[in-house]
């Protein structure tokens, strides 16, 4: 929530690349399993793609973007996401996060803890998308008290 | 000589950047260098972890075609460590620099020794006694400062 | 592991520290410190640390860069703490003694790479070994941060968003429920708009 910067060319980069930046930061939350990457990097990368319109648009279009309520939403759905994933093997009687005990038909404990570990990446990944978004819009707001 | 600098260089550098760092938060009067310290501090101690999941002839840990032998591949352990530290530490940031800006905006400067100044002379006028912790030492063996700015 | 390499980004890792702690410009520290961070990235690289560099080079160099240049707009761009000499006298010999201590203590530590080194043999062996057919991950380090080791990833990410809720409840955004939700001063731009009240401001 910068502001506008004046050169258009800035503006009309940043607003192509953000939605890619974005983009990849998925992928790297996706592809975590096969090479580096992860929850923590993916959301990282996400969280930039919505820091750089804020950087570098008018308020107006950055907000449409990414909105400001995404950030405490996106942080407090992923650490629940990741709460729930853990008490799930619970049900099952398992311990907590202990995602092999789940028995789904036709799948193998291996192929259940890899989908667990998928899960709990998509979590992190939300968690940290929206802690790093929520404090550098704390930190830009302009109208504050004092 | 030099056998002795290849096996243990990494430590001496290490050394020389917690020793930067930590001159850097304890000597540096303006709280957004105080912070920087900090970071320079943290990030040395995540290169000395790193570099002790080293090991001769290890590649990055993801296993492939080659198999499961813990000797191909250097210890993931470290790097998980580091890794939930380092977003740790950009929170721990986050926050310092929140604290920062409202500091700066009830007191309109980042210098540390002003702004311990102002909390103690507005909180009791001897000076003697600082409600701050030891991160302020000059905070009561500077009566001058406190008084111009009342 | 390339040594002159690695010698080579440490010299340059002091020096932007050195710098950064020293200039007076705080835009300019902020930049040498992600120059500093983008080079720790590189050495971790160096050492087959793919994920913790990956991580270093999008949070150090990248989101730490940028809450720094925030909340220097926020405040001031000039670093003009009085230097104060005394302090000086205290703190030079307390980070020589620091050096002293640590310089003692790292005799004991293990030569670089050495693959008996007492770390190398504990728990990790078993995670290298089982890691594959326990969960299906080529990559350790994720199966280790969301499957064995996932209790300490929880404690972790519960501390990202309490540090960011800490964040913004000591600025106060929080505690403005009428400016928050939306955009302020935005009335084409309420995308979240299912609150039926206005914006005061």
């Amino acid at each position: 929530m910068i502001g506008s910067y004046p050169s258009v060319v800035v503006r009309v980069t940043s607003a192509l690349l953000s939605p890619f930046i974005a983009m990849f930061g998925i992928y790297i939350i996706a592809h975590g399993h096969y090479g580096p990457g992860g929850g923590f990097a993916g959301g990282v990368f996400v969280a930039v793609g919505a820091i750089l319109p804020r950087l570098t648009l008018p308020e107006l279009l950055s907000f449409r973007l990414f909105p400001p309520w995404l950030a405490p939403t996106a942080g407090g759905i992923g650490l629940l996401l990741f709460l729930l994933v853990g008490l799930v093997p619970m049900l099952a009687g398992g311990a907590f996060l202990d995602y092999g005990a789940v028995e789904i038909a036709g799948m193998a404990a291996s192929r259940v803890r890899y989908l667990g570990i998928l899960i709990v990446e998509i979590g992190v990944g939300l968690a940290v998308f929206g802690a790093m978004l929520l404090i550098f819009d704390v930190l830009t707001q302009r109208d504050g008290d004092a | 000589m030099i056998e002795l600098f290849l096996a243990r260089y990494v430590y001496l550098f290490v050394l020389l950047l917690l020793a930067i760092g930590l001159y850097g938060v304890l000597a540096k009067g303006d709280l957004v260098k105080k912070v920087i310290g900090l970071t320079i501090f943290s990030t040395a101690i995540y290169i000395f972890f790193i570099e002790g999941s080293l090991q001769e002839g290890a590649t990055a840990p993801v296993i492939d075609e080659r198999g499961s032998d813990p000797a191909l591949y250097v210890d993931p352990l470290p790097h998980l460590l580091i890794l939930t530290a380092i977003v740790v530490g950009v929170g721990v940031i986050g926050v310092a620099l929140s604290l920062l800006v409202r500091l700066y905006r009830v007191h309109g400067t980042l210098d540390e020794a002003v702004i311990a100044d102002r909390i103690a002379g507005r909180e009791d006028m001897s000076q003697e006694t600082t409600p701050d912790d030891g991160t302020a030492p000059s905070a009561g063996d500077d009566p001058g400062a406190a008084g111009d700015d009342q | 592991m390339i040594v002159p390499l690695d010698v080579v980004v440490f010299v340059i890792l002091l020096a932007t520290a050195v710098l950064a702690l020293q200039v007076r410009d705080l835009l300019a520290a902020v930049s040498l410190l992600a120059g500093y961070s983008l080079f720790v990235a590189l050495l971790f690289a160096g050492v087959a640390a793919v994920d913790v560099a990956l991580v270093e080079a999008a949070l150090g160099a990248g989101i730490t860069g940028v809450l720094f240049i925030a909340a220097i707009l926020a405040t001031t761009r000039r670093s003009d703490a009085r230097s104060d000499p005394k302090r000086r006298l205290v703190v030079l010999p307390l980070v020589a003694g620091f050096v002293a201590l640590m310089l003692y203590a790292s005799v004991d530590l293990p030569d670089r790479g050495d693959p008996e080194a007492p770390a190398q043999l504990g728990v990790s062996q078993v995670y290298l070994a089982d890691s594959l057919a326990d969960t299906e991950t080529p990559n350790v380090v994720t199966s280790l941060l969301a499957d064995y080791r996932s209790l300490d990833t929880l404690g972790e990410t519960m501390v990202i968003v309490t540090a960011a809720l800490a964040a913004a409840l000591v600025l106060g955004r929080l505690g403005e429920p009428a400016s928050w939700p939306q955009p302020r001063r935005g009335r084409g731009a309420r995308t979240g708009g299912d609150e039926p009240e206005e914006p005061t401001s």
